[in-house]
């Protein structure tokens, strides 16, 4: 048992430990300042991130050992690279054609390596400025050349995080559903973040929003006609009626969307697994299987794991914060008993939840000697006995998704064994149960696939291609206008629409900021949409005397 | 007036109320002069509430002219203007000043001289009647055009720009049928415009009564067989969404049937302004569609109804004091911004004029914000976005419309206007009266409280044993309590301030929005401090490292403060930060519209 802890395998075809560094933070406000592109329209955000024009370049291709790499510059200074750099005196190269080059140094005057050049006129550029590209050969000794050579060409500094796309955002080329899809996209490191990724850079969710907003703007045009016509006008009776009706869909839509169980956060930021147990069952065991490599001491002592360990892996093409808590038990050792609390405390906010028993526990005894009681009795009974889910939280929509591993499998007789695998799968109707052993690996591919299973339950919409909510900056800005939805079916009720009217106005403003189509200095919405709203009106009404 | 008898409605009384508050002239004048006094939507919020009155054509200019002549220090002259007389700017002018304005050159040759000028030309700036195929050089009807003004502010660089408006025909209300038409009432208990009011001249039952009569599928026809002959329509000059002719809307919404409603001139005349008929088609046909519309099958035309062209000028180019940018001491105001109506024009009018003499008396400009006035809202669009259609006031333009109310205009407006001196002493002791008057009402409100339970007894509502304390003042912003009811409760507390129904009214309005303008007023706050951030007026743009829209756009338009600038179109975010960098916070103390 001791020595079984200490093989490690790495299970490649679904498990490979990676260098994604998610958040662990669930916050969703602290979480976006983790990315580089930031536009929640906060001062103090905008005035660390300083904007301030100029010429900005950087490597655009990822680092490291590659065959080639790209370097990016974008702004007024571009001709002086292509100048300087590219030694091109006249006339500029042909726009968006590869030309091969020499590179050479300003300041030395010394060739630095030979490669593409691609020259991009703005506005017809990724960030609306003149851009160029530059594209070299691998290795550090090139990129640290490079980067001395355009650094010394005056004017030219090296861009912020998220800078090109920021600036292509405020020169009208991206909206900002779209900036946060490349942002994205420059994050996803694994397969599943790429496909979502592409997806809102397509479009979808912009899509999605927009139409939302259209749908607001021509009820909020409808109210306001309302409000400054109807008295002398022909406007229809039971418009207020069907703006009511229009506006409590929106309002059930917008619910739905945010109520997509975080799935696309989850899939940006990384699911959170706990795995918790009774001391020495095996969990951080099972950590260092899963991770290939003892990210965790083990011992048969019991007790060993005092603090939340945790570390990412990527599961199937999902981004995964696994965390190994220390084992449940009643202990007056004070530093033991703080692990207890907080591994508890870990499993409260975790989305999936790994219950390891050890096989041969009593528990495990009666339930298969009651022959008829159901696993998922077992699961939720055991789950109550180690007292991390209490029974209120059982009606909870936010409750984790559980996987039962029954540990140690290799140590209990083959008849034995059979018979409880047969048990859990023929007497289980919805709990995830699998029977294995962390020392032999034995059945540990039917615990990857079970956890596959949950993880698509949690990231993947099957049901449709619908765009999910990425974005805690999107959440933020829906949750405003859903409250504002809400208010106004509270105010219909009352004489005064000229409140309820309010509370839409300010509901459309907060669709707006989704899309980012406003316009922002102290981080409030200047814009009008007053003259929008009028576009409504004249046109879906005959107002005039 | 010289298009509709009316004064006032939704968003448009809100302007008059503005205007009274500062000691403008025409609410006073309305209700010397109103022969049908409404107050329009009074079954949506006061905050939308609009006062309307119809006013007798002849006695409006009777008791205009009254108190005109009456001013003290006012010297009033009636010729043409041919010419502006303009001289190099001073020398502190900034490089976008082009001339400096010192008084006006009449049709006589003669001049006459000024500190600064206030141009307000109506349609009459190179104006052109339109009626049929035929148009025909004039201001309006009977009076001709003014081009050479038109031509000396296009040689000074202005660009101008033209828009159209009409004025339907108007009927001899002896051969109107009445009798089938649907009577509108006028409002038993008239509500005065002015602040300065406690009632209108008129008896309320001798109020005159409006019609309303609807076009039918013969207007449909006749208007679709005749469009060849329709000048305007085939030529299409911007006209406004709103303001409509009857061809436009027939040809727009051709299944529906159009109000039309029929409107007294006055007590002492005959002639019927159908409202909603805005026509230039030929005359003889303007005549048969009349005859097809159900009361009006034998109705006389005494004047065919004509569409008028008329040159603009971009209002971008004036700043938020109506003083334009290129001419130094030049002003402008009314239909030559590109607005409609009377009470744009004369929002605009005392707005310029109050400049005009602060300007003369080298005062800072007197200014209006956003969130504190219609007024301000107009000045800042027209400034900002320009006039694509003639501009007119809603109440959905104004983001802050539950603060900006009728109700509240003298207490939004009148101090400030007393301190720039455009507001008469006694105005001012009225106005403070009422705030006090208002205030102690709302102290009381606000202290009185008791528990929810006493209230649901004093309510005769189910009992509860809730022992949480309610004010009166939450309690009657809801529906569930009015302040008769409260008054009639604990007669000792609210008997006297209530016995006022000017203050009871407007206590129990300042309730009901109170919750919703708190929750605002963060916004609010965010707007005021943009607006203070002050954009220098010689900035010069050409040197920033900002794109090239935005470098078009802020160079036309010159905003004088970020938050003008971050409304205009296509300045966009990374030029705004530039400015920031340029932009000074406003001194404190300069600034009139701190309070």
């Amino acid at each position: 048992m001791l020595l079984s802890t200490f093989r490690f395998t790495y299970y490649r075809s679904l498990v490979y430990s990676s260098v994604l560094k998610f958040s662990t933070r669930k916050s969703p406000i602290d979480h976006s300042l983790d990315h580089p592109v930031n536009h929640r329209g906060s001062d103090a955000v905008r005035r660390k991130t300083g904007i301030d024009g100029g010429t900005i370049f950087a490597l655009s291709s990822g680092g490291g050992k590659c065959g080639v790499q790209v370097f990016r510059v974008s702004g007024p200074g571009v001709g002086d690279v292509l100048r300087m750099v590219g030694r091109f005196s006249g006339d500029p190269p042909q726009p968006r054609k590869a030309i091969f080059r020499r590179f050479f140094h300003p300041k030395t005057g010394q060739e630095i390596d030979r490669g593409l050049l691609l020259w991009f006129p703005g506005p017809s550029s990724f960030t609306g400025e003149d851009c160029c590209e530059l594209h070299v050969h691998g290795g550090s000794a090139v990129s640290s050349a490079i980067i001395d050579a355009l650094g010394s060409v005056s004017g030219l500094r090296y861009a912020g995080p998220g800078e090109f796309t920021r600036r292509s955002f405020q020169n009208g080329k991206l909206d900002l559903t779209e900036v946060e899809g490349i942002a994205d996209l420059i994050n996803a490191e694994t397969e599943a973040q790429r496909r979502l990724a592409l997806r809102q850079m397509n479009g979808a969710l912009a899509k999605l929003y927009a139409a939302w907003k259209d749908k607001l703007l021509k009820n909020v045009a409808h109210l306001e006609a309302f409000i400054d016509f109807s008295e002398e006008e022909n406007i229809e009776d039971g418009v207020t009626q069907a703006v009511f009706d229009n506006i409590v869909e929106v309002q059930q839509d917008i619910q739905r969307h945010l109520q997509d169980s975080r799935r696309g956060e989850r899939l940006r930021t990384g699911v959170h697994l706990a795995i918790v147990g009774r001391p020495n069952v095996g969990k951080s065991s099972l950590l260092n299987t899963l991770c290939g490599r003892p990210v965790a001491m083990v011992s048969p002592v019991a007790g060993t794991t005092r603090d939340v360990i945790e570390t990412t892996l990527n599961i199937s093409g999902y981004p995964v914060i696994v965390s190994d808590t220390a084992g449940l038990r009643h202990t007056n050792e004070e530093l033991e008993s703080e692990g207890v609390r907080r591994a508890i405390e870990r499993s409260k906010s975790s989305d999936i939840l790994v219950v390891v028993v050890d096989v041969r526990d009593a528990s495990v005894q009666r339930f298969l000697s009651s022959g008829h009681s159901s696993a998922d009795r077992f699961v939720s009974r055991l789950l109550r006995r180690l007292g991390v889910v209490t029974l209120q939280s059982e009606g909870d929509v936010e409750r984790p998704e559980v996987i039962l591993l029954l540990n140690k499998d290799d140590l209990i007789p083959e008849r034995k064994r059979l018979e409880l695998l047969h048990a859990i799968q023929g007497r289980s109707r919805k709990a995830f149960c699998c029977l294995g052993s962390c020392y032999t690996e034995g059945g540990l591919d039917e615990f990857l696939n079970l956890l596959t299973t949950v993880l698509q339950n949690l990231c993947d919409d099957s049901s449709t291609e619908s765009p999910m909510l990425t974005n805690d900056r999107h959440r933020l800005h829906l949750v405003n206008c859903l409250k504002f939805l809400t208010k106004y079916v509270e105010e219909h009720r009352s004489n005064d629409c000229v409140l309820g009217a309010e509370a839409l106005r300010r509901a459309l403003r907060q669709m707006a900021k989704v899309t980012g189509h406003v316009t922002t200095v102290t981080g409030h919405v200047t814009t009008t949409t007053g003259d929008d709203i009028l576009d409504v009106i004249f046109n879906d009404f005959c107002i005039g005397k | 007036m010289s298009c509709n008898p009316a004064f006032g409605g939704i968003g448009k009384g809100h302007l008059i109320k503005e205007i009274d508050a500062l000691d403008g002239l025409c609410g006073r004048i309305c209700d010397l002069s109103g022969v049908h006094y409404r107050m329009l939507n009074t079954r949506k919020g006061p905050a939308v509430w609009g006062p309307r009155a119809q006013i007798d054509r002849a006695l409006y200019k009777k008791e205009m002219q009254k108190e005109l002549s009456a001013t003290e220090n006012l010297e009033l002259m009636s010729a043409a203007v041919d010419n502006l007389l303009l001289g190099r700017p001073t020398e502190t002018a900034h490089s976008g000043v082009k001339f400096n304005c010192h008084g006006v050159i009449l049709e006589s040759g003669q001049t006459v001289r000024a500190k600064s000028v206030v141009l307000t030309t109506g349609t009459f700036l190179r104006g052109e009647i339109v009626i049929g195929l035929k148009s025909t050089p004039a201001g309006r009807i009977g009076d001709g055009p003014a081009v050479g003004l038109a031509k000396s502010l296009d040689e000074a660089g202005f660009k101008l720009g033209r828009l159209k408006t009409g004025t339907p025909p108007r009927l001899d209300g002896k051969t109107i049928d009445f009798s089938r038409a649907t009577p509108s009432l006028a409002d038993n208990s008239p509500v005065p415009f002015s602040f300065m009011n406690d009632r209108v001249w008129i008896e309320p039952s001798k109020q005159l009564k409006c019609y309303l009569t609807y076009t039918n599928k013969a207007v449909v026809d006749l208007i679709r067989n005749n469009i060849h002959l329709n000048r305007a329509v085939i030529r299409g000059t911007t006209g406004p969404r709103y303001c409509p002719s009857i061809e436009s809307k027939v040809l727009r919404f051709e299944e529906r049937s159009h109000q039309v409603w029929l409107e007294p001139e006055g007590l002492s005349s005959d002639l019927i302004y159908p409202q909603g008929m805005s026509c230039t088609m030929p005359e003889e046909i303007q005549q048969q569609i009349i005859n097809c519309i159900p009361c009006l099958e034998k109705a006389v035309m005494v004047r065919p109804g004509y569409g008028v062209e008329y040159d603009y000028v971009d209002p971008r180019q004036i700043k938020s004091s109506l003083e334009t940018h290129l001419i130094q001491n030049l002003f402008l105001a009314g239909q030559i911004n590109g607005t409609t109506g009377y009470e744009e024009a004369a929002a605009q009018g005392i707005f310029a004029g109050i400049n005009a003499v602060l300007k003369g008396r080298a005062q800072p400009p007197f200014t209006l914000s956003r969130t504190e006035s219609y007024v301000g809202v107009m000045i800042d669009d027209l400034t900002t976005f320009g006039a694509s259609e003639p501009y007119r006031m809603f109440t959905n333009r104004a983001e802050f419309r539950i603060h900006l109310r009728p109700d509240n205009a003298d207490l939004r407006l009148t101090e400030k206007g007393f301190r720039v001196g455009c507001v008469s002493e006694n105005r001012w002791a009225r106005t403070r009266q009422i705030r006090d008057d208002l205030d102690s009402c709302l102290s009381l409100l606000k202290d009185f409280k008791q528990p929810v339970c006493k209230w649901r007894t004093d309510l005769d509502r189910p009992e509860q044993t809730s022992t949480a304390l309610k004010s009166a003042f939450d309690m009657i912003s809801g529906d569930y309590l009015s302040v008769e009811t409260l008054a009639k409760l604990h007669p000792e507390v609210f008997g006297q301030v209530f016995s006022n129904p000017v203050i009871s009214q407007r206590a129990k309005i300042e309730a009901m929005y109170s919750h919703a303008l708190d929750e605002q007023m963060e916004e609010v706050e965010e707007l005021r401090r943009d607006e203070l951030i002050q954009l220098p007026e010689d900035l010069e743009y050409e040197s920033l490292n900002i794109s090239l829209e935005s470098k078009q756009k802020l160079m036309e338009i010159r905003p004088e403060t970020i938050a003008a600038a971050a409304r205009i179109p296509g300045v966009n975010q990374s030029a705004l930060v530039v400015l920031l960098r340029h932009a000074r916070n406003r001194n404190r103390g300069q600034m009139l519209s701190s309070s």
